[in-house]
């Protein structure tokens, strides 16, 4: 063996064996790490500036009645007074006929004239 | 992230993550770094407790700079060295004189089993090769350790030292050759028989 080969082997067993960190350096690096590493920047949602939307015709008209709540109270207010002045349930009749609020002929509209008739040609053939 | 997705990654990419406050990545760098430049400064200072605060100096420099960190420009571990060698001759130049260690520090052989006689064997290998090191001229240990312990190419060295890579050729050839001085007459002491 020369000196030269001496030397590579004494070099091949320091590249085979490195120096071994004691784990107390280790941790004071890792510590290190820890100490010194960025936070992640936080999530901010953006902030969505608000649009004005045109009031229309109807949002006005609903509003100057008080709201949705009103103009349904109304709506429906409406609604039972059209089918009661209709329909003209007996209850109702007795109820008008007590207060002498009924009259002795009542008027009433035929929609469908010759309605009548025809159901009476049909029944007869 | 888990830690078996980041383990392939390259260094650039977990110095990155560790940037943004991925905790795994530090604990990969560590582990991969950390030992490296440890041993590199304990070759190249002679003395372990040094060798510990220039090794963790350096790391902590990689960690202060990871957020300006530009990928691709050069390699995590080339700038880790070449900062652990500014810092060891920082501390060269401090003690301002040469470690004591000689190689007659080198232990004898003693006598005892085989196992326990080949361990003091090759610790007295070490220890002859490290005395013989620090008997160089600081850049010439430098580029020997980078070279043949550190298994660097030349133009890597030669970017570490801040030299051109005909000088890296230069400094190792004659580093080795001081060793070689060095060490002659100390085959059979190191364990090694004429006809080895």
């Amino acid at each position: 063996m020369t000196e030269r080969d001496l030397l590579n082997d004494l070099f091949a067993e320091a590249q085979a064996k490195p120096v071994a960190p004691s784990p107390e350096f280790m941790a004071r690096v890792l510590a290190d790490a820890a100490a010194h590493q960025p936070q992640p920047a936080p999530i901010v949602r953006p902030v969505v500036p608000a649009v004005a939307r045109p009031v229309g015709l109807v949002a006005r008209l609903m509003a100057a009645l008080g709201g949705a709540a009103a103009v349904a109270g109304v709506s429906s207010a409406a609604m039972a007074g059209l089918v009661l002045g209709y329909v003209q349930p007996e209850p109702l009749m007795t109820l008008a006929d007590s207060y002498g609020l009924a009259t002795a002929s009542t008027a009433s509209l035929d929609l469908m004239t010759g309605y009548d008739s025809l159901l009476s040609v049909e029944s007869s053939e | 992230m888990p830690r078996d997705t980041i383990a392939p990654l390259s260094d650039d990419a977990l110095l990155i993550l560790y940037a943004n406050g991925d905790r795994d990545a530090a604990r990969h760098l560590t582990e991969r770094l950390a030992p490296k430049v440890m041993a590199y400064a304990q070759r190249v200072l002679g003395d372990r407790a040094e060798a510990e605060d220039v090794a963790q100096e350096a790391m902590l420099r990689l960690w202060r700079m990871a957020p300006d960190w530009r990928p691709g420009e050069a390699q995590v571990t080339t700038w880790l060295y070449r900062v652990a060698t500014n810092l060891a001759t920082d501390r060269v130049r401090q003690r301002g004189r040469r470690r004591a260690t000689t190689l007659d520090d080198a232990p004898e052989v003693a006598d005892g089993q085989p196992g326990a006689l080949q361990t003091m064997i090759e610790a007295d290998r070490m220890t002859a090769l490290q005395a013989a090191l620090d008997a160089l001229p600081e850049r010439q240990r430098q580029a020997v350790v980078l070279r043949h312990i550190e298994g660097l190419a030349n133009p890597e060295i030669a970017q570490i030292l801040g030299v051109g890579v005909e000088a890296v050729e230069s400094l190792t050839a004659r580093g080795k050759r001081a060793l070689t001085a060095l060490l002659s007459g100390r085959r059979q002491d190191l364990g090694y028989g004429e006809g080895e």
